[in-house]
């Protein structure tokens, strides 16, 4: 079973990529069911949650410590907007 | 920031990497390219550091990096879409014209089906627990079009995984969506 949803979710990532069909449709309301919002939402977190828990590829931290290192001055100039 | 506090903000940015992959899969899917997309965010971050309000949210602001460094990609590359990704894509749009009904799906891949707004969204209120109005903020877009977009995104996902009547929950035929372990 986790074997399973490991390949699905694999698959489903590609899938990610695809460029919205629904934007303009307009089908939604928050006229759902209250049952509907709870397991969407249910749903929704047990997923975030599980890419969360994922182990830690070394790479983040060697990265922070390189820039750590660098002592590079920081730019003044912001960028969060862009 | 000053220079001072260099190995605090190292440790604060490694204590939410973890929320950066997260966030970053549910936008663009792939996980190498959700990583790539992380370390992005990480450098100019770090770069960026004077900028950042030390009194401010440090999550919302890294989230807004992500995000803009994202979008800005997808306009520059456009993502092509592959040809199965194509089809899959016309298969569930399209109901089946015998039974006017379109095939069900999971979470994971109606989830997948949502626009990038409203994925994000939907992560940003629903998975992270911002508020409206911070998740406003961190995209650019009024408090009304975030609430819309959840909305909308919500009704999508009930509407491709079948649980968008009221019927569909009575008694033997409450939902159990295929391929998703809930519990």
């Amino acid at each position: 079973m986790a074997d399973d949803r490991k390949q699905s979710d694999k698959e489903m990532r590609q899938e990610a990529r695809i460029v919205s069909l629904t934007s303009d449709d307009a089908t939604a309301e928050s006229g759902l069911p209250s049952e509907a919002r709870g397991l969407i939402g249910h749903q929704l977190r047990e997923e975030y949650r599980r890419v969360l828990a994922e182990p830690l590829p070394d790479k983040f931290t060697k990265l922070l410590e390189e820039l750590a290192k660098s002592e590079t001055q920081p730019e003044t100039k912001p960028e969060s907007k862009e | 920031m000053t220079a001072g506090s260099t190995g605090d903000l190292q440790a604060q940015l490694a204590a939410l990497v973890p929320n950066l992959r997260a966030f970053a899969r549910s936008l663009c899917g792939a996980a190498d390219q959700a990583d790539d997309l992380v370390q992005e965010t990480l450098v100019k971050a770090w770069k960026s550091r004077a900028s950042f309000d030390p009194g401010s949210n440090l999550k919302a602001w890294l989230f807004t990096i992500l995000r803009n460094t994202y979008l800005s990609e997808l306009r520059k590359r456009k993502y092509e879409v592959q040809d199965h990704d194509g089809e899959l894509a016309q298969q569930l749009s399209v109901k089946d014209s015998q039974s006017g009904h379109m095939d069900l799906v999971d979470f994971t891949k109606a989830f997948a089906l949502l626009s990038p707004e409203q994925r994000e969204a939907l992560i940003l209120i629903g998975a992270e627990g911002f508020s409206y109005d911070e998740a406003a903020l961190m995209c650019g877009c009024a408090v009304g079009t975030m609430k819309s977009r959840v909305n909308r995104a919500r009704g999508k996902l009930a509407e491709l995984m079948g649980v968008d009547g009221a019927e569909d929950f009575g008694g033997e035929h409450a939902p159990r969506p295929r391929g998703f372990a809930v519990g």
